[in-house]
């Protein structure tokens, strides 16, 4: 009579439980698998909407002195601070795109130093790396200068 | 010996357990098979899209989403959006967009009929009737005070001053200002026995009139506040301003944190108007014609200021 009763027991419930939990998670883990690509932003969509955004205001784009509307897409030497990205860039998990940024320009040559968004991994390496030509404002004057913009992308997007 | 509750506890879990999750197999179904995991996939997935947009450009803009999303709710968080039908709901759906600075959004909306973006100011916001886009935005902080007790100055800036064609049109503004605001002082720089510059330093608030110059015809106005101090304060004051004036339809407007006028603006409090342009002629037109209409909007903000 005790044997036939004995899974009523406390521990029964409790593996019961721990076995229903893991395999509502799991199926719940499946659900988003396949619905996260049931609807798919164009490829480069994206990245050129984010990209777009170290171009701004927000970011390093150059106002003038008056804040005047800004300049479009000129950047601000002045401006392009790891401060300054860490604000309009302001990732709060690792699972978005990451991005190391510097600055160059033409003439007089000079170099940034590379500023990186916060979760960034120096041991993976970039996936895509590109080089935009933008204006920048620079000791007075607006110059010609190069973005170029490394981005892990693949490795991280909403793993 | 176990007791007849006991008995049937058993199976009483597992049919609980078993209805559970047959209905979870038959909503989980029925979302996949009428596209609601795709409708909110979708959603999700523009308006973070949408986010990101409004955050790349620059200025004031918004965007009413164009699909009906009235049989969901969505609910915006700091760095993503959830779109779900029930609570829970196993096919809700979360994508993320990258937010600005510490700025959260932290709205939820119960089937919106109405689903607006806006970028105004630096920040978007989700609103549920079209903004006014040239509105300035700034922090709802406390100012409440009695304005009776407050030693207000008025001036002139330095630049308006040294041309004729712009005095004129500041002391119109002035003068109208000063009919509004009886207990007001002038600065010496506008009339002789006013009080000095030191003595304006000293002033609850002090509003600074100036008349813009631009080579083109646009009609813009500005409010100039200092950095530094109670920043969010004098921003609140200068956006006030700016959204009284926009009754005079202008071109363009703004509420520009400076650390130029500085030596104008040393009081705690103050604010640099820049009204018009004296290039346009409609701005020349507007000064001439408005006067009343211009002082009475500044004194407006001021008293909002301080209610």
């Amino acid at each position: 009579m005790k044997a036939q009763y004995a899974a009523d027991t406390a521990p029964f419930y409790i593996v019961f439980g721990i076995v229903i939990s893991l395999l509502f998670l799991a199926f719940m883990w499946i659900l988003a698998y396949y619905s996260t690509d049931i609807s798919k932003i164009p490829d480069g969509v994206e990245y050129d909407i984010i990209t777009q955004r170290f171009l701004s205001s927000n970011c390093f784009g150059y106002m003038t002195t008056d804040l005047k509307l800004p300049e479009k897409n000129t950047l601000d030497w002045n401006r392009f601070t790891k401060e300054n990205l860490d604000y309009c860039y302001s990732t709060t998990i690792s699972t978005q795109p990451q991005f190391a940024l510097k600055l160059k320009l033409e003439t007089p040559p000079r170099e940034s130093d590379e500023i990186k968004t916060n979760y960034w991994s120096d041991n993976i390496g970039f996936d895509k790396q590109e080089s935009k030509k933008v204006p920048v404002y620079y000791e007075g004057k607006i110059r010609q200068g190069q973005l170029i913009i490394s981005t892990q992308w693949e490795f991280v997007r909403f793993k | 010996m176990k007791k007849r509750g006991q008995l049937v506890l058993k199976p009483t879990i597992e049919l609980v357990i078993a209805i559970t999750v047959f209905l979870l197999f038959i909503y989980v179904g029925k979302t996949w098979g009428n596209a609601e995991v795709f409708q909110k996939a979708r959603a999700a997935k523009e308006t973070a899209l949408i986010i990101d947009a409004m955050y790349a450009s620059d200025g004031n803009s918004y965007i009413t989403y164009p699909v009906n999303i009235s049989k969901f709710s969505i609910k915006f968080s700091k760095d993503n959006i959830n779109v779900y039908k029930v609570t829970p709901d196993p096919t809700a759906f979360t994508y993320y967009f990258v937010p600005l600075g510490s700025y959260a959004l932290n709205k939820e909306l119960i089937k919106p009929e109405n689903l607006i973006l806006a970028r105004l100011g630096k920040e978007v916001q989700i609103l549920d009737k079209e903004p006014n886009l040239n509105a300035v935005i700034y922090d709802e902080v406390s100012t409440k005070s009695t304005i009776t007790d407050k030693k207000i100055v008025l001036d002139i800036e330095q630049g308006t001053l040294n041309d004729p064609k712009k005095l004129e049109l500041a002391k119109l503004i002035i003068e109208a200002l000063k009919l509004q605001i009886p207990g007001a002082y002038l600065t010496s720089s506008i009339l002789q026995k006013g009080i000095s510059g030191r003595q304006a330093t000293q002033a609850d608030l002090l509003l600074t009139i100036k008349i813009g110059s631009y080579d083109d015809q646009r009609n813009v106005i500005k409010a100039y506040y200092p950095i530094g101090g109670e920043e969010n304060k004098k921003r609140k004051l200068a956006s006030l301003i700016i959204n009284q004036l926009l009754i005079l339809n202008p071109d363009g407007a703004n509420a520009i944190p400076t650390e130029q006028f500085i030596s104008s603006m040393t009081s705690d409090l103050a604010v640099l108007i820049e009204i018009g342009n004296i290039n346009s002629e409609t701005s020349q037109d507007m000064i001439n014609s408005k006067p009343t209409e211009i002082a009475s909007a500044i004194y407006n903000a001021v008293k909002g200021y301080y209610r």
